[in-house]
This record gives structure tokens, C-alpha cells and sequence, in this order.
């Protein structure tokens, strides 16, 4: 897609963070935005911001986990905007860290429903509309690195967006007849606060084995301060929806990066591969003890990482990334 | 893990296709063995073929994507065998066939809630047992090449498959400091009865929107049957991973070779010049990829008068053109 004026575009998490640096750029590009978000003190703080600058955009607060209100959303935007998105943004997310083998079935619940079940959601609301429009249009999800390794510290997250990278390779093929195209960005930290969603998990799901509180919400603030620009990353995502390019990888060399990760999974299938993969990590690791990251610093002081407290079979092996 | 005699293995899917000869090569083993499976006859078939065997093996009846049922079957794994299992084998799996964009929430909901949903409950349910049980241990998921691939002819299924790949991930260096080892098994086809998967699907997600019946079942049975593996033959590939600590199977001569040119298009994707690379690429590979078939009648030749892969006959919005899940069948004459 190479021309975005007038185009009807629908983001979800579109207040605050990687969503509402989409919002800026694609509202000046010249889409029509929809911003949908689960916390409305984000969305009253973006119509304000918008306001200001006198942009128009129309708000919904909407849990793209209920599937129900999701298809009132989509009915809404059909009213305001006289047809469905053009341009649909997968990118609301929520994260939570702690030790794969303490995970629970509600860390898993809220994690992958909310990042690959939202998704999942988007997908079959929007998707049949925009067909039926016959307009084509473009669907731009948000995944993650961490879809693209596998971590031993937040593991629900690693394996919903696998999956999600999975989801969208998969429309790519499929909505190519359609005229819709379909880009998957893979950012690793964004400029964010993804380190407070566990604000907003649903007290049904609230039984984590994982340490979260104040402190680790905290430590994410500071974690995340160094990730990258919410507009710049947009500006990369847009220039990928251009190019119409699958994996929106923000970095210098996306190639090189994306040989690495597939030269890892490719050492794991013989016996020899797994001894090579075994030394690369160990050097890796030696190399990131010898530089701690400033973004990681005082997580160990702050819990982040660890088991709730009572888990005492989980081996504290220190915070895992 | 080197040494399997006196193993206690838990299998799910255990009492037919991948499960059953996974449930075969490792009772030969000396692995005491549980099978668990969503299907009544099954276990009866199973139960009566070990009993020939003079093979002693425990059954549960059981749905994996229940919860309580799952922690009930854990319990008495414990009472008859004494302990939680050292080995847990994540094996059972369903699948259905229709264009990406006519899947249904249902459809999502029923593959994604077995083939990964599944998975999960079966490691939350037994790891916290296996890790205070202090006996190290194995646990094992059969994902699929799928998983690595996109599919527009059976997206729920390949989404789940990429998601237990990367969970695996996560779980395999998780778990090292416990003892416990991590394989992923990806093959292509199993000669199984994942082709029968519809007649588990709970009548609560039954909504579908792709077309399944009769015809289409038979037409995906002789699929599987002609180019998928044999189970016992898969098991025996898993457990020398295993015995080797490897975390991927792949079964195919050059494991290596064949994931690298799986793998190659997520490195095209990433830029314009790549993008276009990839285009060229797909004709050669899919050549590649119909040479390698077997001989004989090509079995994905008829899909379309099968009506395999189509979707829902009301969702006239679908376009008609594509053979979801297969190759184009070749020009047969």
C-alpha cells in the first residue's frame, strides 16, 4: 500500500505507546483513525493530544479479548467511518515475566489471549468485512522478537507471538487475491508501557506464578525507557507497509538478524548443530555478563523475573531474558 | 535420557497413530507406559493389542483441553505408578482444512485449544509434579513442519504448531537446571487418524467455516496414508533425540538442509529485494517439493472435486480459486 489518504484505519492499543505513535504517523500520512484501547485515561489523554493539534480521530474503548464487543467496535466504525478499516493494526499487547516452569494456566490465559487471541479476534471481525468491501487494504500486526526466540522468562509471550508471526505469513499468502496486504513487525523493546499491563489483567485470570509488583512494574518503566521511539518505529512500519515487506524488522541489517535466528533453530536439528548452538549461547552470555545492559539494571534488587514467592521448587536462577 | 527401563511415560494421543507406536518403541524400551486418548474405541484397541503383546500398559480416557480432567489423570498416574511421570509425551492433535479467511473464532478456538492449548495444560499440569519429584525427566511435543510454514489451507493448525515450537523453545533451556530435556518432533505427515479429528470436535465449537464431511475426510485419510510417516518409525527417529539430547526432529535425510530451506523466506521477507527473491523461489521450491513426493498417483490430485480445503458452500465471498493446504496436483496424462 503506497498511498494512505483518506484510508480508514483501525488500531488497537492505539492510546499509548507503539499504537499511538501509529496513530501520528499514519493520521499525518492522511488515514482516517480509529484508535481502540482498553484504558480510558489513555484514550482521554490521546483525544486531548489529537485535539490539540486539531486531528481528527474517533475513540473506542474496547478488550480486544471480548469478542462480542469487538464485533460492536467493528459495527461502530462501519457508522462513523461508512465502511469497514482499509487498514487494520494488530497491536495492542500485554507481557508478564517470571520462569517458564512457573507459569500458570491464567499467565497463559491472559498472555496468549490477549496477544494472540486478540489478534485472532481482529482478524475474524475485520477480515470478511474488508473483503466483502472489495477495496483491499492492508492488515498490520505488531509482534515481537521474542516470537523469533524463544525465552525462558516470559514463555506465554514468546509463544503467542510465534504464533501471531505464524498467523500473519499465513494471510499473506492468503489475502493476496483479495488485494489486502499484510506486514508483521518484529520490534524488540518499545518506548512503551507494556511494563504496567498487568494493570489491566482481569481478576478471574489474577493467579500468576510469577513475582509482580510495584517494584518489577518499576524496574519495566526503567527497562523499556530505552527502547525505541513509538513514532520512529511507526515510520519504519510504514515504510515496510510501502514496500509491502512481511517482517518489519527495525534494526540496520533485518537480513543478518533473521539468519541468526533461523541458523539457531536450524543447529537444534542434529547432534552437532546442538553442540555449536550450545557454545554461541555460552559466549553470548559471557559477552552480556562482561556488558550488563544498562536496561537490565537493578532487576535482580527488584524481583523482576522471579517466581511468586511461594514457589519455592523453581530454582531462582537469577532474571532470564 | 540414555536409559529408559522402569520410566513411567504419559502419552496423550497414546492410543492411536503417533501416540501409539511412540507408546510401542518405548514400552520395548522398559518405560512403564500411560496412554491417555479422547477416544473410547481407540483405547480398547490399544488396550487389546498390548494385551496380545503381553505388554502391560495403563489407559485414561481423556480430553486434554480439560483442565480438572487433566489434573484428575495426573493424580492417578501417581496412585498406580507410584509417582509422576519421568517422561510426558505431547502427542495428541487435531486439524481441520479451509481457506485462512474463512475460519470461524470456532475454528480457531477447537485446533488452537487442542494442538496448543493442549500442550500447555499437559506441562502445567505435570511439571510442578515432575521438577518436586526430583527425578530430572523428559518432555516431549509433537508440533509439525507446519509449524514452520505458513499455511493458508490450514492456518489455525500451522499458528498452533509455531506456537508450540517456540513454547518448546522456552521450556527447553528452562528447564535444564532441573534435569528435565526438551524435544519438538516436526514431521511433515503421520500415518494417523488426524483425518478423523472432526468427529471429536465438541459440538460447541462446531461452527465452522470450511467444508468438512464424509468426501473430505476420505480424500485427506488417503492423503496422510500415502506421504506420511509410520508412527513406529517416527518414535524410534524421537527416541534416539532423546537419547541425544536434541531438542528439533526433523524427520527427513538432511534435517539441516530441509529446515534452512524451510526457514530461508522469513530472511527474504524482511526487505523489498528479499520480497521479490522469495516470489522466484516458491515455483522452485514447490517443483522441489513435488519430486520429492512418492511415486505413484499423486494424492492431492482431486482435492477440488473432493471438495477438500474449500470453504463453507454459504461464504460466497471466499474466492474459489485456491487448493488450501496442498500443492497444486500435478497435470496428471
Amino acid at each position: 500500500m503506497k498511498d494512505f489518504a483518506g484510508k480508514v484505519a483501525f488500531i488497537t492499543g492505539g492510546a499509548s505507546g507503539a499504537g499511538l505513535g501509529q496513530a501520528k504517523v499514519f493520521s499525518e500520512a492522511g488515514c482516517r483513525i480509529c484508535i481502540a484501547d482498553i484504558r480510558q485515561d489513555h484514550l482521554d489523554e490521546a483525544k486531548a493530544y489529537f485535539e490539540e493539534k486539531k486531528i481528527k480521530i474517533h475513540a473506542i474503548k474496547l478488550d480486544i479479548t471480548d469478542r462480542k464487543a469487538y464485533t460492536e467496535a467493528a459495527d461502530e466504525v462501519e457508522k462513523v467511518f461508512g465502511s469497514p478499516p482499509q487498514l487494520l493494526f494488530n497491536t495492542a499487547g500485554v507481557n508478564a515475566f517470571g520462569p517458564a516452569e512457573a507459569s500458570t494456566f491464567e499467565d497463559y490465559d491472559w498472555v496468549m489471549g490477549v496477544c494472540l487471541g486478540g489478534v485472532v479476534n481482529g482478524m475474524v471481525t475485520f477480515v470478511p468485512r474488508m473483503i466483502k468491501a472489495g477495496k483491499g487494504g492492508h492488515i498490520a500486526t505488531t509482534a515481537s522478537m521474542g516470537g523469533l526466540m524463544g525465552t525462558a522468562g516470559c514463555a506465554p509471550y514468546s509463544a503467542a507471538k510465534a504464533a501471531v508471526i505464524n498467523l500473519m505469513d499465513s494471510y499473506h499468502t492468503a489475502l493476496k487475491p483479495y488485494g489486502i496486504g499484510v506486514s508483521c513487525l518484529c520490534p524488540g523493546g518499545i518506548k512503551t508501557n507494556i511494563g504496567e499491563s498487568s494493570y489491566t489483567r482481569p481478576k478471574r485470570l489474577a493467579k500468576s506464578g510469577y513475582n509482580t509488583n510495584e517494584k518489577t512494574i518499576e524496574f519495566m518503566r526503567h527497562h523499556y525507557s530505552f527502547g525505541i521511539d513509538p513514532v520512529e518505529l511507526a515510520r519504519i512500519f510504514k515504510k515496510g507497509i510501502e514496500d509491502d515487506v512481511l517482517y518489519v524488522l527495525p534494526m540496520p541489517e533485518p537480513e543478518k538478524m533473521m539468519e541468526n535466528i533461523v541458523g539457531r533453530m536450524v543447529n537444534y536439528t542434529t547432534a552437532a548443530g546442538m553442540k555449536r548452538q550450545e557454545e554461541a549461547n555460552k559466549k553470548r552470555m559471557e559477552e552480556m555478563m562482561k556488558n550488563p545492559a544498562p536496561m537490565m539494571q537493578g532487576a535482580a534488587v527488584a524481583g523482576w523475573g522471579k517466581a511468586r514467592e511461594d514457589l519455592t521448587w523453581v530454582k531462582n536462577t537469577g532474571p532470564r531474558t | 535420557m540414555k536409559d529408559f527401563t522402569g520410566k513411567v511415560l504419559f502419552i496423550t494421543g497414546g492410543a492411536s497413530g503417533a501416540g501409539l507406536g511412540q507408546a510401542k518403541v518405548f514400552s520395548e524400551a522398559g518405560c512403564r507406559v500411560c496412554i491417555a486418548d479422547i477416544r473410547q474405541d481407540h483405547l480398547d484397541e490399544a488396550k487389546a493389542y498390548f494385551k496380545e503383546k503381553k505388554v502391560k500398559v495403563h489407559t485414561i480416557k481423556l480430553d486434554i483441553t480439560d483442565r480438572k480432567a487433566y489434573a484428575a489423570a495426573a493424580d492417578e498416574v501417581e496412585k498406580v505408578f507410584g509417582s509422576p511421570p519421568d517422561m510426558l509425551f505431547n502427542t495428541a492433535g487435531v486439524n481441520a482444512f479451509g481457506p485462512a479467511e474463512a475460519s470461524t473464532f470456532e475454528d480457531f478456538d477447537w485446533v488452537i485449544g487442542v494442538d496448543l492449548f493442549g500442550v500447555i495444560n499437559g506441562i502445567v499440569t505435570f511439571l510442578p509434579r515432575m521438577i518436586k519429584a526430583g527425578k530430572g525427566g523428559y518432555i516431549c511435543a509433537v508440533a509439525s513442519m507446519g509449524g514452520f510454514m505458513p499455511s493458508t489451507g490450514c492456518t489455525p493448525y500451522s499458528v498452533a504448531k509455531a506456537g508450540v515450537i517456540m513454547l518448546m523453545e522456552c521450556y527447553y533451556q528452562a528447564l535444564k537446571p532441573y534435569g528435565i530435556g526438551v524435544t519438538c518432533v516436526c514431521p511433515g505427515g503421520i500415518k494417523s487418524n488426524i483425518d478423523q479429528s472432526a468427529l471429536t470436535r465438541p459440538k460447541a465449537l462446531a461452527n465452522t467455516g470450511y467444508n468438512t464431511d464424509e468426501k473430505t475426510m476420505a480424500f485427506e485419510h488417503n492423503i496422510y496414508q500415502t506421504v506420511g510417516i509410520e508412527p513406529v518409525e517416527l518414535a524410534k527417529m524421537l527416541k534416539k533425540a532423546i537419547e541425544d539430547e536434541q531438542f528439533l526432529v526433523i524427520p527427513s535425510p538432511d534435517p539441516e538442509g530441509m529446515l534452512r530451506m524451510t526457514l530461508e523466506r522469513l530472511v527474504n521477507y524482511t526487505t523489498p529485494e528479499g520480497m521479490k527473491r522469495q516470489e522466484g523461489m516458491m515455483a522452485k521450491r514447490m517443483e522441489e517439493m513435488r519430486q520429492r513426493m512418492p511415486q505413484g498417483p499423486n494424492p492431492y490430485a482431486g482435492a477440488a472435486e473432493a471438495g477438500w480445503g474449500a470453504a463453507r458452500k454459504d461464504l460466497t465471498w471466499v474466492k474459489p480459486t485456491r487448493m488450501a493446504g496442498a500443492p497444486p496436483p500435478k497435470k496428471e496424462k
